[in-house]
């Protein structure tokens, strides 16, 4: 509104949003019931209070049971408690591991180690393995890679990552020639990044994932 | 907003599991239905859950002087959204019964968060001050020409405007509010 000197230099961005707006933006879904159920339950098991599987009384407010989708969903993949679960789990395993970890001669500790594969990768050839090791020598620990049959695609490179479970981040360990021992860097907790990952990337100037991965494990 | 929805943003950050309820009540619809729109209509059902549980997990964080319960929600959602579609494109997640959605970027994300917040503010705007910020922004018309347009004092266009376009900010997540 070129007239008016009140008017506010941001406005302008949010009068571009509303110039944006659809009618379809207005109409809205209605969600299966199942969302609620799961998310009372999840809310339930939150509360530390009497004994799991006590018959206790809903507090007031919340709806009836109905049958849950999320039980099901939970069972079909690892989400939210069951993928914490399932990741505390690998966190005790590793913890064992280094209790009763392995020391060769040559003083090399192993803590953890996953077995990687193509399998469930699309665009990965099938049949693919290879092994990572999280190994401590010498007061550094490494990712112990064995992967002699990987090669990339065409034109491309091999490079190694370590990723959360929940996929906020990565870490990039470097370019992959079919093993090596790359030195995790110091403050690192493989714990935190289980996913061993390698893929092929293309040479575009992008740091990022390609999304093409061919070999992938998780370290217990 | 209806005075139920300004009670359930007053209270959420210190109520018990009944305020839980109606907020979802209230904002389940919106989240649900953005998420449908980014992340699509499988995934919509688990994202709306961790949503809802990251927010109650999280509500002592949640200050209604900064913005409204609507616009933190969509912006926990939003970041849930784009988890999934990181997930889904690193192949993390099974998509065997989600079919191949059209590549949806962090920009639509984004996009579609604000357009749909925008437009349930400003259906909760009052007649008067929907309709003259409609004028300006749909028809870029002036102060004046909405004046005219309206038959309303000149001072009045301007102060429903500019008290319209702060409410409507205020409905934004907290990023932008």
């Amino acid at each position: 509104m070129p007239d008016d000197p009140l008017h506010e230099p941001n406005d302008a961005d949010l009068l571009g949003m509303l110039r944006g707006i659809t009618a379809g933006d207005r109409v809205l879904d209605v969600p299966p019931a199942s969302i609620w159920t799961g998310i009372e339950r999840a809310v339930r098991a939150d509360r530390p209070t009497s004994a799991a599987g006590a018959a206790t009384t809903p507090p007031a407010g919340f709806g009836r049971a109905e049958p849950a989708r999320f039980a099901d969903a939970a069972r079909r993949r690892p989400r939210g408690r069951l993928l914490a679960a399932a990741a505390a789990v690998a966190v005790l395993a590793g913890i064992v591991g280094v209790v009763t970890s392995r020391t060769d001669r040559a003083g090399t500790v192993q803590i953890a180690a996953a077995q990687l594969s193509s399998a469930g990768l699309p665009g990965a050839p099938a049949g693919l393995t290879g092994d990572a090791k999280v190994i401590e020598r010498g007061g550094k620990e490494y990712l112990h890679i064995d992967a002699a049959r990987i090669v990339p695609k065409s034109g491309e490179y091999l490079e190694l990552w370590l990723i959360d479970t929940n996929v906020k981040g990565m870490v990039s360990l470097g370019i992959v020639d079919r093993g090596g021992d790359y030195e995790l860097p110091r403050g690192l907790r493989y714990t935190d990044y289980p996913i061993v990952d390698i893929s092929s990337e293309p040479y575009d100037g992008q740091p990022t994932h390609s999304g093409d991965s061919l070999l992938r494990g998780k370290l217990v | 907003m209806t005075p139920d929805a300004i009670t359930i943003d007053r209270s959420f950050s210190t109520g018990d599991d009944a305020v839980l309820r109606r907020a979802y009540d209230v904002h389940a619809p919106l989240v649900y239905t953005f998420c449908r729109r980014t992340v699509g209509p499988e995934a919509a059902h688990d994202v709306t859950q961790e949503v809802f549980l990251a927010a109650w997990r999280a509500r002592e964080r949640f200050d209604p002087s900064r913005g409204t319960l609507a616009g933190w929600l969509i912006g926990i959602a939003k970041n849930k959204v784009l988890d999934s579609l990181r997930r889904r494109q690193l192949h993390l997640i099974d998509d065997a019964d989600q079919p191949p959605a059209v590549p949806v970027g962090p920009d639509h994300v984004e996009t579609t968060a604000n357009r749909m917040l925008l437009a349930a503010a400003l259906a909760e705007l009052p007649d008067r001050a929907r309709h003259v910020v409609e004028l300006a922004y749909l028809h870029d018309l002036t102060h004046d020409q909405i004046a005219q347009r309206t038959s309303l004092p000149l001072g009045t266009v301007k102060s429903d405007i500019r008290r319209g376009l702060d409410r409507l900010r205020r409905h934004l997540d907290h990023a932008h509010a």
